[in-house]
Formats: structure tokens, C-alpha cells, sequence
């Protein structure tokens, strides 16, 4: 196989990555120092809530940035490349054919205009030069990995003409029809009602053994995340707070915001007692915050925490968390 | 599809009976009746108005004269109040005059304003955009009878050539060539002045459009496969961008019997617009009715046009 999955390094890698918003109110840094690393056939889990910045990490990944969004530092590393400085012609070589993405809502992310097998076909054409007809095939192939029923009738029809689980199916496989090596989703169930989410995560499941896919995972939904990663990154207000294995995060995490996180998922047997929610919101990106971003909201809050911004600090192999006081938090949370 | 084509057709054919209806009776609801617009002379008695009243056919009741008039424009037989000419044959005659205007303009306006609009959109915020919404603008708020002058005086002096008329008056034995050359001459102006407006407009329409369909979801899912901006952008979003103009395109049919009245005064062109206004002016009722006919007539089959056109390229209506 390939040397990055002898050598054991990872398949794509951040490095303080900052993306930032020129808007007309002010300079809005969506991204702000991130550090993310994503192996070979790993489902890499990144949670945060909405507005934290996650879907901005997956288009500068893709270098799809809607404008005034600018990647103003960092770098973003596929296997020796540094995706930020490639000029628009190459990326447009490793989008879709070396990194795929799916979106949250696939009721609006196919063109109304073209048949679905169409739009499958067209990447497979652009980037393995195939002819029409062997793109055809592939695509018959694929949708029926995807498990669409009867594939051949679905390859005819339009997007108003499936429902909205099938369409996320379509995009699963315009995404993997030519072989990339590391998928995007970008909240991919969301949208979705709760039996056709439980459908794609098997299928993605399924799909990256086949074909030794890395994910880079994307969610709001820790319930859904504890289902695929292998490991998770939890961001808050444009970085990374906490990210280790997906098992450490669970049971043994060391960021305040973590645990709040988890303190707030219902458990069965549970009680009628409210769910303790984490007070207050995301700060407003005009105005950064001083110190650690998360004091605000911190029941762990000290002086010290309003001065400096606490770094991403390995606490035990593999386990990062951006906390001053984390080895106390530990202790409370056991 | 059939079923739908067919039930449309019926729709139509009563939505241009009852206008025929309506339309006859506002203008015969109208002040001022031809019988005593025509003669402006005062020495006209009473009983000559009588007598031009029979004459007209204004005495009898409103039933009899609408199916008469009807009766007489599918037959051929209408004769106009102000000179007794066959109206179809008046009309005719002034469509071919127009018809030029009309198809140089279109041209004009649907071929300059596409392109306009979406290198707009795609290049947004750049000079370019800045100074097309600053022409469109500017295009939009100048009276075309201002412009007009200014292209006149320009021409003239620059090129040294007329422009009044549809060709210079004693030119029919010059040779065929120059003859044509002269024509064009005359036909520019008054095209170009007719498609400005249209330009302005119609461009920041497309421009509007094009800049909603590149924000949407499917766009982007175009751009995460890799393909070219190229294919993102003429192919993806273009397609979807252009149907409301589907509407429009079919609404273009009836301007062919409009014209533009302030335009062919200036130009003194004896065109269908100024048909209309004289008509008007003289009560003259079996031109303004007929012309009001083929008018409803025309958007009738354009909007027909265009449902039938949506049905080959938007896959949502099948019908």
C-alpha cells in the first residue's frame, strides 16, 4: 500500500489554520489556530456547536471558501502537499477525486436540472477520463453499493423524484466514484429523520472498510459521533479544546467543555431531572474573547483563566485538551 | 402531456374571447365617438353626425356591432373609420415596416444582455460589475428621446450620414448596394435605442439571477467533484439561471405588434407604434380594436410557448 500507512503518519494534516471573514462589520476569524491530524481508515469525529467553525475546517480543507473567507496562516498537509498554496488547477485535480465531500442537506445539494446518474458520471469522466459508457457502469456499480434499489431506473431520474435519504445515497456516491482517500461529512445526517440516519452510518461504516477511506466526520450530534469515530476533536469558538480517542473522550474527559457536553446528553433511566446545559452561548466572533475562550461559560473558572489562553497540551498519549485546570476536572468528573 | 396542451389551448381560446369582449366595450365605453372626432369641422350638423353614425354602423346595438366587427376582421372585410382601407392590409403594411426594428433589437437586447449579466455575476464586485450597473443605471434613468438626440447629432456629424426615415427619400435608382447600405444606416439608431432600455433592464436580471443560483447547495457539490469553473458555471448554475427567462422570452412575441411610439416619431419611422397612437387619436375604432386583438392574441401564444418550452427543459414540470 501506500507509504503514509506504513510509516503510520497521518493522511492529512493541520497545522494553526486560520481562516478569516473580511466581512463589513469586522474581521471574523471563523478558524483560528487549528490543529487537526487525520489518519488512513480512521473516522476522525469533529464536534462543536453550530457556528463553532466546523463546516468553515471542512471548505478550507476543500478550498471551496465562500467569499470574503481567506486562509490567512497555516498549512494543510495531504501527503507531502500543501493544499493551501496549490494553485486553483491542481485543486481542482484532488477535489473530488483525492478528497470527497457530502453535505448536510442533500435535498438541495443535486442540481434539479440533471438526471442523478448524470451528475455521478460527470466526475468520473473529469477526473478518470473515462468514456460515457464505462462511466455509466461505474456508476451502476456504485449506486448499487449505496444500496440505492434498483440502481439502473434511479441513474434516470431527477433529484425531485428521490427522497431525501436516497439523495444523501446519491451524494454518497458521486463522492466515492473515484476512490478518494479521505471523505468529508459534513453533518450528513442531519437532515435526515432518525431510521435513514441509522442507514448511512452503517453505510458510510461499510463503505470506508471497503475502501480504506479516511472521514473526516463533522456533527453536532455526540450520540452519532460515538457511533463512527475512532477519534474526536471537540472545537470551540474556532479551535480545537480537546481531542483524543474516541473511547478517552467519552470516559475520561479533561475539558470543561467536554464534560459539559456530555453532561447534557440524556441517559436512559435518567430521571426526570433537567439536563444540565452549559450556561450562556458562543462568544460573537467581532469580538474575541481574552484568555481562555471558554471562561465565559466555565464552572472551573479562575483569575488565571481570564489572562492567558490556555495551548493544546498532550495529557496522556494521545490525548490532547486546552484547559489550565484540567487534572482537577478529572477528578470531578470520575 | 397531451391532455395538458390540450386543456391549455381551451384555456386560451376563452381567456382571448373574453378580451375580445372586454376590449370592446372599453373602447366603445370610451368618450369622444368617431362620428364626431373625424370631420373637425364645425359646420357638421347634427344630422350629418346622424349620418356618420349609420354610416359607421354606431347606431346599431353594442351585441350586433361586436359580432359584425368580428365577423369582419376574420373575413377581411374591416375597413378602417379614417380612410376606409382595409385594416389587415394597414397593419401589414406597418408590421413589415417594424418587423426589422423589432428583430435587430431583440437580437440586440437578448445577445448583449446575457453576457453582460452573467460575466457581471461571476466577476461581482470587480470593475467590470461596478461599471455595468453604472451604465444599466444610467441607461435606465436617461428618457430615450434624450439619447436618441444625442446618437442623432452624433452620427450625423461624425459619419456624415441621415438617419430619419427608413431610407433616404430619392434613392430608387441608386444601385442596389447602396441602397441596402442606407437602409442599415437608418434601421441602426433606431435599434440600438430601441434594445438600451431592454439591455439595462434585462442584464441586471440576469445578473440578479445568476448571482442567487451560484450561492445555492448544488453549486458548491459541483465544486467539491473538481469540475472547471467553466463547466460549474455554464453548465450548472446557467442552466437554472435561465429558466424565468423562459417566461420572458415568450412575452416577446406580442412587442412585435407594440412598437415603440416614441422612438418611430423621433426617427419618423412608420412603424406599428405610430399606427396605434394615430389610430387612437382618431377614434379610428377598427385599428385600435383589431390591433388590441392581435395583441392579446400573440402574449396568448407566447406564454403558450414558453409553458411548452418549460415542460422540454425543466424536468420538475411534466405534465
Amino acid at each position: 500500500m501506500r507509504d503514509e500507512s506504513k510509516n503510520n503518519g497521518p493522511l492529512l494534516e493541520i497545522k494553526n489554520l486560520q481562516t478569516h471573514f473580511f466581512t463589513n462589520e469586522g474581521l471574523v476569524k471563523a478558524v483560528d489556530g487549528l490543529d487537526l491530524e487525520i489518519f488512513s481508515r480512521e473516522t476522525s469525529g469533529l464536534v462543536g456547536e453550530s457556528g463553532c467553525g466546523k463546516t468553515v475546517t471542512a471548505l478550507s480543507i476543500m478550498g471551496l471558501l465562500p467569499s470574503p473567507g481567506k486562509i490567512t496562516q497555516g498549512s494543510i498537509t495531504l501527503q507531502g502537499r500543501d493544499l493551501t498554496q496549490l494553485p486553483e488547477r491542481k485543486l481542482q485535480k484532488i477535489r473530488g477525486k483525492e478528497i470527497a465531500m457530502i453535505f448536510q442537506e442533500p435535498m438541495t445539494s443535486l442540481n434539479p436540472i440533471f438526471t442523478v446518474g448524470h451528475q455521478v458520471e460527470e466526475a468520473i469522466i473529469f477526473h478518470q477520463g473515462k468514456s460515457r459508457k464505462e462511466a455509466r457502469e461505474i456508476t451502476r456499480e456504485m449506486f448499487g453499493k449505496v444500496e440505492l434499489p434498483s440502481p439502473e431506473e434511479r441513474m434516470n431520474e431527477y433529484p425531485h423524484q428521490l427522497s431525501g435519504g436516497m439523495k444523501q445515497r446519491v451524494m454518497i456516491a458521486m463522492a466515492l466514484s473515484c476512490q478518494p482517500k479521505l471523505l468529508i461529512a459534513d453533518e450528513p445526517t442531519t437532515a435526515l429523520d432518525v431510521t435513514i440516519q441509522q442507514g448511512i452510518l452503517a453505510l458510510l461504516n461499510k463503505l470506508q472498510d471497503e475502501h480504506s477511506l479516511a472521514i473526516l466526520f463533522i456533527t453536532h450530534d455526540l450520540g452519532v459521533i460515538s457511533q463512527v469515530a475512532n477519534r474526536i476533536a471537540v472545537m470551540y469558538a474556532a479551535k480545537i479544546v480537546e481531542c483524543a480517542q474516541a473511547g478517552e473522550i467519552f470516559r475520561n474527559p479533561h475539558h470543561p467543555y467536554t464534560l459539559g457536553l456530555l453532561n447534557s446528553i440524556p441517559k436512559i433511566g435518567g430521571g426526570e431531572k433537567r439536563l444540565p446545559a452549559i450556561p450562556g452561548q458562543l462568544p460573537n466572533p467581532l469580538v474575541p474573547v481574552k484568555g481562555c475562550r471558554f471562561h465565559p461559560r466555565c464552572f472551573f473558572v479562575k483569575d488565571y483563566c481570564l489572562e492567558k489562553e490556555p495551548p493544546l497540551a498532550e495529557i496522556a498519549p494521545g490525548h490532547k485538551t486546552a484547559c489550565w485546570r484540567h487534572s482537577e476536572i478529572k477528578a470531578q468528573s470520575n | 402531456m397531451l391532455a395538458f396542451l390540450k386543456r391549455s389551448l381551451w384555456q386560451r381560446v376563452i381567456t382571448l374571447f373574453l378580451i375580445s369582449v372586454i376590449a370592446f366595450l372599453i373602447i366603445h365605453l370610451a368618450p369622444g365617438s368617431p362620428a364626431e372626432i373625424c370631420p373637425l369641422n364645425p359646420k357638421f350638423t347634427h344630422e350629418d353626425i346622424e349620418r356618420l353614425r349609420e354610416a359607421l354602423g354606431l347606431d346599431k346595438p353594442l351585441p350586433v356591432q361586436y359580432a359584425l366587427f368580428y365577423k369582419r376582421l376574420f373575413t377581411g372585410e374591416l375597413r378602417s373609420f379614417k380612410d376606409g382601407q382595409p385594416v389587415l392590409g394597414k397593419i401589414w403594411e406597418r408590421f413589415l415596416n417594424s418587423l426589422p426594428l423589432f428583430v435587430v433589437g431583440t437580437i440586440l437586447t437578448w445577445f448583449l444582455a446575457f453576457p453582460l449579466g452573467i460575466k457581471a455575476a461571476l466577476k461581482r464586485e470587480s470593475f467590470f460589475d461596478r461599471a455595468t450597473t453604472f451604465f444599466a443605471y444610467l441607461l435606465i434613468a436617461l428618457p430615450a428621446f434624450f439619447l436618441a438626440y444625442l446618437l442623432i447629432i452624433f452620427v450625423v456629424q461624425r459619419f456624415d450620414v441621415s438617419v430619419m426615415g427608413m431610407t433616404t427619400f430619392g434613392i430608387e435608382d441608386a444601385p442596389w448596394a447602396f441602397r441596402w447600405n442606407n437602409r442599415l444606416w437608418h434601421l441602426l439608431l433606431p435599434s440600438i435605442l430601441g434594445a438600451a432600455g431592454g439591455i439595462a433592464i434585462l442584464s441586471r436580471f440576469v445578473r440578479s439571477q445568476m448571482l442567487e443560483i451560484i450561492n445555492q447547495d448544488y453549486i458548491r457539490t459541483a465544486k467539491a467533484k473538481g469540475l472547471p469553473e467553466d463547466t460549474v458555471y455554464y453548465k450548472h448554475a446557467l442552466g437554472n439561471a435561465l429558466m424565468p427567462f423562459i417566461t420572458m422570452f415568450g412575452l416577446v412575441l406580442p412587442a412585435l405588434i407594440g412598437g415603440s411610439v416614441i422612438i418611430e416619431y423621433i426617427f419618423a419611422w412608420p412603424g406599428m407604434g405610430r399606427l396605434g397612437y394615430e389610430a387612437i387619436m382618431a377614434r379610428d375604432f377598427p385599428v385600435i380594436i383589431s390591433l388590441n386583438f392581435i395583441a392579446a392574441l400573440l402574449t396568448l401564444m407566447g406564454t403558450f410557448l414558453s409553458d411548452i418550452l418549460y415542460m422540454l427543459v425543466d424536468p420538475r414540470i411534466r405534465l
